[in-house]
């Protein structure tokens, strides 16, 4: 049975006249990590403060495990962690100490506190950090401790709003790890702004652009789905007379542009965008049968990184 | 722009249904359910931040020293004979002083600092954080005020004239201390620290700076505290009006051993007031 954990519908929030989200819809199962991408200032904040109770919305309606997060609130909250982006703790506290305090503020019965606190710190890598007061940790071990407090209560569903910002590559890769460990046990929303990111720890994205969703599918699944009814790039390497080159590639059916360059082992660098889906086949044959010397052939995938900026750009973006 | 068709999302990883709905740790009880642990909780927290950082410890060292050599030296030296109403009338005109600066961090700090999204998003009610740091705020004020209890112990002790209580049958000495006098002027003292530190901390709601937070506040006690009871040259209405709204009256009735249900429906309604405006404040970023 697939259990929806979290639902969103048609969500919307003005900040006075400022939209800042509109009709935002999506709902996520059980156990799915979930990534949030967008460009800053996108909604994704907007919509996770929603979803956690902090803002209301102006409309529509989310709610987690069933429970709708502005008529029930308390018990919504119960099933959430959450990592707001910035890691706010309280740095005067130790970290057991702090986790304890959380504990007791989210409903942990007395008697299980002490292993939830142990689990937590475990599954984070902080046992050697226990009695260490959190404002003299790292920024690495004080994301460990955020994550921390949002896993100590065992919640459903994990909130983490940009939680590798501001680390440097080491304590991002761990962290990364860390939240796929946690994708494990808890369903997981993750908002970046960084695409490797979420193409490495999530099994679904959902791009966030000007307050509208607009994709969500697999990372995979995106950049094919994205590239079906577009010109697709193919690059060649070829030897041979400029012009001649340049006669067969354009004679080929569905090229519709080519440039050449010349590369510095002597060879043309032949870049032919086309609207068929065997250009790259079409292409070396008629490389080949034209008499001149095929070195390379590659067609240009489509990175996620090209279509979060198509889709996020105002403008359209010119394709190569 | 591509047409946002939105597909169906990829189906998930089959994962083991959790035994329960709700979170497998949950069951505070009913200590839980009402509030009374996570405003336990929220208080513990305050009190023991309140020791760990400097503010407490520069409140409590300038507070000991001044209502001794201000209230209390004064009095002992004087010869009269002395009670605890004038340590604790000095004591209230510092508070008013003092209030603001126990309070300024409550909300401001975790506002600047991120903690309060945290705060507020766990599944605690706006009431109980507001109440958890009053509370907070109010322990820390009995902690750093437990100096009263040895200045009521040396005025028993030196007070020279004494009086004989039979205690089943066993003739006792003790000081002279109107016991009921002491106690009421202390729960006036009380009542008005409760009041001023509500203020304070709706003050500390308002804003995420600190300064800010304890400058209007200094500015709503002294008002309250000072200036309304300095309003009797006023016409006769404004003077009643004044008078009753100025706190220091409210206080120095108990402090005179009267136990008056005006004075405490005063501060009960001066605090409860703030707490509930404080309240209003943290509801407001929904709305905002």
């Amino acid at each position: 049975m697939v259990r929806r954990v979290i639902e969103v519908e048609g969500l919307t929030k003005y900040y006075d006249e400022r939209l800042a989200i509109a009709d935002v819809t999506f709902s996520v199962p059980r156990g799915q990590v979930l990534g949030f991408l967008g460009p800053n200032g996108a909604g994704k904040s907007t919509t996770m403060r929603i979803l956690t109770g902090y803002l209301s919305a102006s409309s529509g309606r989310a709610s987690i495990a069933g429970h709708d997060v502005f008529e029930s609130p308390v018990e919504s909250r119960l099933r959430i962690g959450y990592l707001p982006e910035s890691t706010p703790l309280y740095s005067e506290m130790r970290v057991a100490d702090y986790l304890r305090l959380m504990c007791r503020l989210r409903g942990v019965h007395p008697r299980r506190q002490a292993d939830r606190i142990d689990f937590a710190i475990e599954s984070c890598g902080l046992q050697a950090r226990r009695r260490d007061i959190i404002g003299r940790l790292s920024k690495g071990l004080r994301q460990r401790v955020g994550l921390a407090q949002a896993v100590v209560h065992d919640p459903d569903v994990l909130i983490l709003d940009e939680p590798t910002s501001g680390l440097d590559p080491g304590q991002t890769r761990e962290t990364r790890a860390l939240i796929v460990e946690l994708g494990r046990r808890h369903t997981v929303i993750l908002s970046s702004h960084i695409l490797s990111e979420v193409s490495a720890t999530c099994e679904r994205v959902v791009i966030i652009n000007q307050g509208r969703l607009v994709a969500d599918d697999a990372p995979g699944n995106l950049g094919k789905r994205l590239s079906q009814d577009r010109a697709t790039q193919v690059e060649l390497h070829v030897i041979g007379d400029r012009d001649r080159i340049l006669a067969v590639v354009e004679k080929v059916r569905g090229v519709e542009s080519v440039t050449v360059n010349p590369t510095e082992d002597g060879s043309w660098e032949v870049l032919v965008t086309g609207r068929r889906k065997d250009l790259q086949d079409a292409l070396a044959k008629a490389v080949v049968k034209g008499g001149q010397g095929l070195r390379q052939l590659q067609s240009r995938q489509l990175s996620l990184e090209d279509i979060f900026l198509e889709l996020t750009a105002s403008e359209e973006v010119p394709v190569g | 722009m591509v047409p946002a068709a939105v597909p169906q999302p990829p189906a998930p990883p089959a994962l083991p249904e959790r035994e329960s709905d709700l979170p497998a740790s949950r069951g505070g009880g009913l200590l839980w359910e009402s509030g009374i642990s996570k405003v336990a909780a929220l208080a513990w927290r305050e009190v023991t931040s309140y020791f760990v950082s400097p503010i407490g410890y520069v409140i409590a060292a300038l507070m000991v020293p001044l209502v001794s050599v201000f209230a209390f030296l004064p009095a002992v030296l004087s010869g009269v004979p002395i009670a605890m109403d004038r340590v604790y009338g000095g004591l209230a005109y510092l508070l008013a002083f003092m209030a603001p600066f126990f309070t300024m961090r409550l909300v401001a700090e975790e506002r600047r600092t991120g903690t309060l999204e945290l705060l507020l998003t766990s599944p605690v009610r706006d009431w109980e954080v507001v109440l958890g740091k009053w509370l907070g705020a109010f322990l820390f004020f009995l902690a750093i005020t437990a100096f009263l209890f040895l200045f009521a112990a040396v005025i028993v002790y030196y007070e020279p004239t004494h009086q004989v209580v039979s205690v089943g049958g066993l003739p006792l000495s003790i000081g002279n201390l109107d016991l009921g006098a002491t106690l009421a002027g202390y729960l006036g003292l009380l009542f008005e620290a409760a009041a001023l530190l509500a203020i304070g901390l709706l003050c500390s709601s308002l804003t995420q700076n600190q300064i800010v937070a304890a400058f209007v506040g200094l500015v709503v006690t002294l008002t309250l505290v000072f200036l309304l009871g300095l309003g009797t040259f006023l016409p006769s209405p404004l003077a009643d009006i004044s008078q009753y709204l100025g706190a220091y009256d409210h206080f120095a009735s108990f402090n005179q051993g009267r136990l008056v249900a005006g004075d405490l429906v005063y501060f009960l309604t001066v605090t409860v007031g703030a707490l509930f405006l404080s309240v209003r404040v943290l509801e407001s970023r929904r709305w905002r």
